[in-house]
């Protein structure tokens, strides 16, 4: 026998329903940014000082940054706390600042600096690269919006 | 009573069991099962995807691509020494060359497909890439040529129409041809790379040079999703699902370029002028083999807002965007019909059907 108090229960579960799923099954990747992912292009991308204020939906998606240099096995470093990490390849240190989430190269050796300028990684699946240092990083996540970015 | 029917005896137990039940569901997505790994090759990153394969066969797939990519990029590298430099330096002084197989194929593909375009696609103008500078790995910092020297380059007009491929043997009838598969080699190595991983049994998965992508397979149960870029500002300008088997890839005057006195130069030169192409933004191109999708995105963007349905259907190009200087995009039906745009875009120019 369902009671009053059963029914009432019935239909706050129910209701709770679509918001869990809109809450944990939606991308929240809504303001998605690829500026970071220009690995081959060159020039003068403009230079993006702070992070995205959409940082909070991102953080969601992107859970960790991988970094490789060179031909060694890449690491996986978390997105938490806020920090500055030396890496060095073949022609020098690169700084990869992480903060609310996101990432970027702070600063490089390499005379181009395309990396630099590629700007903040927002999204889990963007990826930035130095060629000359040898370095490529890359938000990992479990939802990416994109498999793959064409340019 | 059994167990299970205790749950839902009580109201609260059995909300409670629901919530429950939502939150596992919601969790068990997990992980992307997607095995990623870069290397560096072809003056770029390539990004390889693959759905479903165990670690340590992705590992080793991974480094046997590597290893070949390293090879084909100093084999058919234009200003480094290798196997095609070598048949640049035969043809400038024989007039004859002997290409080992691989070279051989890639540059007879190259040829043909160069003829479709009209010769837009032209891989025989390795003299004018280099007189702009672009034959290095940092861009050049100008300023631009001499208009005398670019013309005078013009005017030998290199074609591939001058080289004569038969088996091994490679002869050609211009000294001034220089061959710069700048515009190509990255799509039939990718092509190549493709190849590797089916005998490797790997069946899903992208190979991403720099951007430029072939997709075999599928994402699971949904296809791969590729977002294309913007060619002038941040962000994603259209999203498309792949085929089983697809390779999309796009030419942009922003790839690599310099800047001098407020003019912006890129490495996108039209034979016919033998300046940067300056119509077009950028071109995308969706076609099953990626050295077609190399070709054809260079050779679209040299032909510009005009001229590119005809040398798409002379390719046998069935997907084209092509966004001009005035940030109109242009498109085929078929191509409008796959893209999912960001935002709708101010103007569309159609196209007739390819």
């Amino acid at each position: 026998m369902m009671t009053r108090a059963d029914w009432v229960l019935m239909v706050i579960a129910l209701c709770a329903l679509p918001l869990l799923y809109l809450h944990l099954w939606t991308p929240q990747d809504a303001y998605w940014d690829v500026g970071g992912t220009r690995a081959g292009a060159r020039g003068s991308a403009k230079q993006e000082p702070e992070p995205s204020a959409t940082h909070g939906a991102v953080a969601d998606s992107a859970t960790g940054l991988r970094i490789q240099i060179a031909a060694a096995a890449a690491t996986i470093t978390p997105l938490t706390p806020d920090r500055q990490v030396q890496v060095t390849g073949p022609i020098g240190e690169s700084t990869i600042e992480i903060r609310a989430g996101q990432a970027r190269f702070l600063s490089s050796p390499c005379p181009g600096q395309v990396c630099v300028h590629s700007g903040w990684l927002r999204e889990a699946g963007q990826l930035a690269a130095c060629l000359p240092n040898r370095i490529s990083i890359q938000l990992l996540g479990s939802r990416p919006r994109f498999d793959a970015i064409n340019f | 009573m059994p167990p299970l029917a205790l749950l839902y005896r009580h109201p609260l137990l059995r909300a409670l069991t629901l919530t429950l039940t939502c939150l596992l569901a919601a969790c068990s997505r997990g992980d992307d099962p997607v095995y990623r790994d870069q290397f560096f090759a072809f003056g770029t990153l390539i990004d390889l995807s693959f759905y479903d394969v165990e670690t340590a066969r992705a590992e080793q797939a991974s480094q046997a691509l590597e290893q070949a990519f390293t090879q084909m990029h100093t084999d058919w590298h234009a200003w480094q020494p290798g196997a095609l430099q070598q048949v640049n330096a035969r043809l400038a002084e024989q007039g004859q060359a002997t290409g080992d197989p691989a070279i051989a194929a890639l540059i007879q593909e190259a040829n043909r497909l160069s003829l479709l375009s009209n010769g837009l696609f032209n891989p025989v103008i390795g003299r004018l890439v280099a007189l702009w500078g672009f034959h290095s790995d940092e861009p050049p910092q100008g300023p631009p040529p001499a208009g005398e020297r670019i013309r005078q380059l013009v005017e030998q007009a290199p074609t591939s129409a001058d080289v004569h491929v038969d088996g091994l043997q490679i002869s050609g009838h211009n000294p001034a041809v220089r061959y710069d598969l700048g515009a190509f080699a990255k799509g039939y190595a990718i092509d190549r790379g493709i190849q590797q991983l089916r005998e490797l049994g790997i069946t899903n998965a992208i190979i991403n040079a720099g951007g430029d992508l072939r997709g075999i397979g599928r994402h699971g149960e949904r296809p791969w999703r590729i977002g294309i870029r913007d060619p002038r500002k941040p962000g994603v300008l259209a999203a498309v699902e792949l085929a089983a088997d697809e390779s999309v890839f796009t030419s942009g005057d922003y790839e690599r370029f310099y800047e001098y006195e407020g003019q912006r130069y890129h490495h996108i030169i039209d034979p016919r002028s033998g300046y940067p192409a300056s119509a077009t933004v950028s071109a995308t191109v969706i076609h099953p083999l990626a050295a077609t999708a190399d070709a054809a995105a260079t050779a679209l963007f040299v032909a510009g807002p005009d001229d590119w349905p005809a040398i798409a259907r002379q390719l046998g190009v069935g997907y084209v965007m092509l966004v001009d200087r005035e940030g109109r995009i242009h498109m085929n039906p078929a191509m409008k019909a796959r893209l999912v745009f960001e935002s709708e875009p101010d103007t569309i120019v159609m196209s007739d059907a390819l």
